[in-house]
């Protein structure tokens, strides 16, 4: 598992931590965090589905927040469920954009076994912070 | 937490004071015994305490005997919110906007679901749509979608899908009244309209419950209720406004986090980013929330639906069978409602997260025939412990005719899910009678009994905190969880 729970945040919700060495490692390890909270094994998710696009804000926790976000939106959308294999984070004149790629398979088809719906990534908590590693993020998904 | 600094204001009361966190308004009071409060993990005081910090609050930040941590506001949290001088919070309802119970009373007995139990369990299953990102039993668009947003059970009636008491039957009668289409997103409408007559997941369940004449603790309300055989078969439906409402808070919640420093607040949870309830903003989460609550009660109207045929598909040679809905009602919302303060009275917006209303008797907000002995509390409890019917009551006039709404956790899932296996659990509630379906194993290892209160307990500080009054207990036989 790469990512930590955090247990004294929330006993409804899940709360994660997650580290990077740079930003684009930190937001796939967040997703890869959320969709590992979701099913029985991530591993199992075939690479069959794929999605693209960007996001930005002047925020970074709030790119990651829009970033989580969205692998919730194509699940529920399209019935997809997407992990990210590739993400770039570039910052443009005071705005960060996300640029992702998610890959996955329709939910009815998949191996991978289910296990909670996340409804949605609360702001609770949520922070993205320079560590001496590189970055760490923390998020609390409602389940 | 120092705990110390919680004081003891009742045997099933405790408030913590506004000098213990900077910008707290008001007090917090938590109802609980001492045995609750116990359970209850130091992230309940600090959320609700946050919570007191929110503007335009009255009287108390309040936390309900079932109350447990969460995000923004604790599970079970309640802020009556002044409408011309405070806010509105996404984070004070939740993802899951009227996530919430239906009830439905049947004329079949034990006798007659017990020889065909597993069967009929596994038909249910079949046919109700559960789990994670499941599609629903409709898919919506246009102007329909519109119309079901706006209209809520009545659109069901209209189709066929509901009967005209189901509608009536419903808090606020199946339609919350400033429902507004253009305030949702692309994205909300795209994330709902496959998933409307869909359970979800997690604690999201369809239970098949028995009324025993030793657990009807007030028979003369439970027959106005629709409960009055041995035995009687009766239907609990939870599940919420699905990936619609969720995508409906996470577009506002993202929006209003960006508005705090415009709006001058600066409040300790990003998780409470708030607006003005009478800004533009504020009225326009206002509408699309609204929009969500409908989109809820249709949901749970349509899992009815396919309850119904399923019923009939077993049962309908049966004479005079009947599924008649009991009640139906919100745990996440922000609702305007009149209550009397300081013995004025006054409109509130009163913010309800894992929190039910309770009327009292005579309220002109419940159906007619439930005027008498108060609006229904429908309290659900874990799949192995059972769960209550209650009642409003004039003594909870304090909560804002607030109460619990079911047994709150003690676990966490991760540590649930550590201590308890699904198939494991699945055997154990088999041994006791109760026949379980679920979508996802490991998900049923996180809803396990041991992980939640004591729902006894939670009803009787209830009761005894004058939150509502206890009219039955509803024993588990069957239940189907996603």
């Amino acid at each position: 598992m790469d990512y930590e729970i955090i247990d004294n945040i929330t006993s409804a919700d899940i709360a994660v931590a997650v580290t990077g060495e740079n930003l684009n490692e930190l937001f796939m390890k967040g997703g890869i965090a959320l969709v590992s909270e979701m099913t029985d094994d991530p591993g199992k998710i075939m690479e069959k589905e794929i999605r693209s696009g960007s996001l930005s804000h002047h925020e970074l926790d709030l790119l990651f927040f829009q970033f989580l976000n969205e692998i919730l939106f194509y699940k529920d959308a399209e019935g997809v469920i997407l992990k990210p294999i590739n993400v770039e984070i570039e910052s443009e004149g005071g705005v960060y954009i996300c640029r992702y790629l998610f890959s996955g398979e329709l939910i009815n088809k998949s191996l991978c076994g289910f296990r909670v719906d996340i409804k949605g990534v609360s702001l609770h908590h949520l922070k993205i912070e320079k560590i001496v590693e590189g970055f760490k993020g923390v998020a609390v998904f409602d389940a | 937490m120092d705990r110390n600094r919680i004081i003891k204001k009742g045997d099933y009361l405790y408030e913590i004071p506004v000098t213990y966190k900077k910008g707290m308004l008001v007090p917090a009071r938590i109802y609980a015994s001492e045995e609750l409060l116990g359970t209850m993990d130091d992230a309940v005081f600090d959320q609700i305490t946050n919570v007191a910090t929110l503007p335009g609050i009255v009287n108390y930040a309040m936390c309900m005997p079932d109350g447990h941590s969460g995000y923004g506001f604790p599970i079970g949290g309640v802020a009556a919110i002044d409408p011309e001088k405070g806010i509105i919070s996404p984070g004070g309802i939740g993802f899951d906007i009227n996530c919430g119970v239906r009830l439905a009373a049947s004329s079949l007995t034990l006798d007659d679901i017990k020889p065909r139990l597993k069967d009929f369990v596994d038909a249910i299953f079949k046919r109700i749509p559960s789990g994670v990102g499941s599609g629903g039993i409709l898919k919506l668009s246009g102007s329909d979608f519109d119309n079901a947003m706006v209209k809520g059970v009545a659109w069901a009636v209209e189709k066929g899908y509901a009967l005209k008491s189901d509608m009536e039957l419903t808090e606020e009668g199946g339609c919350v009244k400033g429902a507004d289409p253009s305030a949702v997103s692309r994205k909300a409408r795209e994330r709902g309209a496959g998933q409307i007559g869909s359970l979800g997941s997690g604690n999201h369940y369809l239970e098949i419950e028995i009324a025993e004449k030793k657990n009807i603790f007030d028979s003369s309300t439970a027959a106005e209720f629709g409960i009055n055989e041995e035995n009687q078969v009766l239907f609990m439906i939870h599940s919420g406004s699905r990936g619609f409402g969720h995508q409906v808070a996470t577009d506002y919640l993202g929006e209003f986090a960006g508005l705090q420093k415009r709006f001058g607040y600066n409040l300790p949870d990003r998780e409470l980013a708030c607006a003005p309830f009478n800004s533009p903003e504020g009225q326009r989460y206002f509408g699309a929330m609204n929009c969500a609550i409908n989109i809820a009660f249709l949901n749970r109207q349509l899992i009815l639906h396919g309850l119904r045929e399923v019923i009939n598909d077993f049962f309908g040679s049966k004479k005079g069978l009947y599924v008649n809905t009991v009640y139906d009602v919100c745990h996440n919302t922000a609702k305007l409602e009149n209550h009397v303060v300081d013995g004025v009275k006054k409109k509130l917006l009163v913010h309800r997260k894992g929190a039910t209303r309770a009327f009292p008797p005579g309220s002109r907000d419940i159906p007619g025939k439930y005027r008498k002995c108060g609006q229904p509390v429908l309290i659900g409890g874990s799949m192995e412990r059972g769960s209550y019917l209650m009642a409003g009551t004039d003594s909870g006039a304090d909560s804002f005719y607030s109460t619990v709404h079911g047994s709150g956790r003690v676990m966490s899932r991760h540590d649930a899910k550590k201590k308890y296996h699904g198939r494991t659990v699945q055997q154990d509630l088999s041994d006791k009678g109760i026949y379980v379906k679920t979508a996802s194993y490991s998900g049923l290892a996180e809803e396990a009994g041991g992980a939640y209160k004591d729902i006894d307990e939670v009803v009787r500080v209830s009761e005894k905190g004058g939150l509502s009054r206890i009219i039955a207990k509803l024993i588990p036989i069957g239940n189907i969880k996603g």
